[in-house]
């Protein structure tokens, strides 16, 4: 039993352990384009790890794991720089504006609550939204009828597309073979951005979702380009967290990192591997399974009716 | 400190009322093994033994006691009759970091509560040191802070687990092995072996263990506490190292 002291959460913790779940989280990461925070934080909060510590460490560990699987997939050619550049641009904005409504919650004192509160609705709507959409799409193809690729379908343009065409500043993004206007990846980046900080995760779960719904990016492309966004974000929200919070540890974030590298690499491998109604069906699992953990946390009576404040989710 | 000058006047009087002339500490009558602990890359808690040698027939305790402070909680109640969420804010005064009591029989075999209580033998004994300062009464929430700090392995009553032995002729020999976990924080912890006969304190010892930081871990805390950006930068160009590094290994080994 190898166990490793962790000098900024002042606790120890299972080394074997936390290489576990930092391979797991980094083959996620490879497999579908996230980050894993929204995984890992409640992970190290249930093996002991205070909570800020363990979403800012988080972080810092997020950014190993999505560079090694940038790139990964920048290799393969399946980073649209362009889209995760005006991403970015919207999430850097949008991450800052969720800070200041943090600050606001926590104020109030409920911003653990109403953190997690919005981690339950948004996995439940996000997760079952995809879960049926992926089973439509695994059944059409088992009964062999064939499904033609969404934007071919002959049909009249929804409420949604027809928006979205009559928006200014159209532009091609010729990776992901798509038309839109600068403003909606920016509006969607602020979107995510806020969501992310609210949350203080990479936002790699809302932003596949929303790049594969709203951008109706390829699966392919949206992995990487959601990678590409998320080590930008990451390393945005390590750095402040280390200067403002002192909260990272960059011991425990090194050993998450070895075991999240590793773990990436094998995931990107997978991803090719696997159809996309396969990926989306597996990652819609994981998103409704961490809803119902998260609900569970809430509506359980805890241990203590007592417990350390300032620890954020 | 009206409760402090309180509690020292009953302390006072119940070693009075004991009526011994009680050994403090004759040169090294109680042993603490190892005296101190290094919080080092691979610490995971302290284990020290704690012994000394007593008249046959005595009662012992052993008592080990972090540093006390104020402690700020939040208390949990229903909301919306379905999620547990934050209530409201309490705090605790005068509650040790630490608290683990090992002891050779039942407590109410040692002495009556009341002497208990003067020398801090068990969890009520502090009770009424553990007071809210905003909220309301204690009675409700003193149990939870116990389960909450129980359930991190700070507070800990253990009773038969101080082991007796013959030593010389009319001496016992006594030995109580006490863990601290690792989230103990960095301090000096008094240690106190306490001898009771007839439910008279007749023996009381004092002795201290040491924990410290190690030098790396030193250095890392400082380095976050003090420089908090460069800290940050560093660990996100390790980050960066780290991932790209994997990436250039696999891909090599990809293409051999």
């Amino acid at each position: 039993m190898l166990h490793l002291y962790l000098p900024v959460a002042e606790r120890g913790a299972n080394l074997l352990v936390l290489l576990g779940l930092g391979g797991l989280v980094g083959l996620l990461s490879g497999l579908f384009g996230v980050g894993g925070g929204f995984l890992l934080t409640p992970l190290l909060i249930m093996i002991g790890i205070p909570p800020a510590v363990a979403a800012a460490s988080d972080s810092n560990q997020i950014v190993a794991a999505a560079s090694s699987g940038t790139y990964a997939h920048s290799r393969s050619g399946n980073v649209d720089y362009k889209m995760g550049l005006l991403l970015l641009i919207g999430g850097v904005v949008g991450g800052a504006a969720g800070v200041r409504l943090i600050k606001l919650l926590l104020a109030t004192g409920q911003a653990g609550f109403a953190i997690r509160l919005t981690y339950a609705v948004m996995l439940g709507g996000i997760g079952s939204y995809m879960f049926a959409d992926s089973l439509r799409g695994l059944r059409a193809a088992r009964v062999r009828v064939p499904v033609p690729p969404a934007r071919e379908v002959s049909r009249r343009p929804s409420l949604y597309a027809r928006l979205v065409q009559a928006l200014p500043y159209q532009m091609e993004f010729e990776r992901s073979a798509v038309r839109v206007s600068v403003l909606l990846p920016l509006a969607l980046g602020v979107l995510v951005g806020v969501l992310s900080a609210i949350m203080g995760v990479g936002g790699g779960f809302i932003m596949v979702p929303v790049m594969v719904y709203l951008l109706r990016m390829p699966m392919h492309v949206v992995v990487g380009t959601s990678l590409f966004q998320i080590l930008f974000t990451s390393m945005n929200v390590a750095v402040l967290q280390a200067s403002m919070n002192h909260t990272v540890d960059f011991l425990l974030a090194l050993v998450l990192l070895v075991g999240s590298t590793s773990g990436a690499q094998l995931g990107a491998r997978l991803s090719r591997r696997l159809k996309a109604d396969q990926l989306k069906i597996m990652m819609a699992c994981i998103i409704l399974a961490a809803m119902v953990a998260m609900v569970f946390g809430l509506v359980m009576r805890p241990a203590s009716l007592l417990s350390y404040g300032g620890g954020g989710a | 400190v009206r409760r402090a000058a309180a509690l020292a006047c009953l302390g006072g009087a119940v070693l009075a009322a004991a009526g011994a002339r009680l050994p403090q500490a004759p040169g090294g009558g109680l042993r603490v093994e190892p005296p101190r602990a290094a919080i080092g890359v691979f610490y995971h808690g302290a284990r020290l033994t704690v012994s000394g040698t007593v008249d046959s027939g005595t009662a012992v305790a052993v008592l080990l006691t972090g540093p006390a402070g104020d402690l700020p909680l939040r208390s949990q109640a229903r909301m919306w009759g379905a999620f547990w969420a934050p209530a409201g804010h309490v705090t605790f005064e005068h509650v040790p970091v630490a608290y683990q009591l090992a002891t050779s029989a039942a407590l109410g075999e040692l002495a009556p509560a009341a002497a208990l209580r003067a020398l801090e033998i068990g969890y009520d004994a502090f009770r009424p040191d553990t007071s809210l300062r905003e909220g309301a009464a204690a009675g409700p929430f003193f149990p939870e802070l116990i389960r909450l700090k129980e359930s991190e392995h700070l507070f800990r009553t253990r009773i038969g687990a101080v082991r007796v032995g013959p030593a010389a002729p009319g001496k016992w020999s006594v030995v109580a092995a006490l863990e601290l976990p690792a989230r103990a924080p960095p301090a000096t912890y008094r240690v106190q072996l306490f001898g009771f006969r007839d439910g008279r304190l007749v023996l009381r010892e004092e002795g201290a263990f040491t924990i410290s930081r190690g030098a790396f871990n030193a250095l890392v805390t400082r380095l976050a506490r003090d420089q908090g950006l460069v800290y940050g930068i560093v660990a996100v160009v390790v980050a960066v190292g780290a991932g790209l590094l994997v990436g250039l290994a696999f891909g090599s080994v990809q293409r051999h």
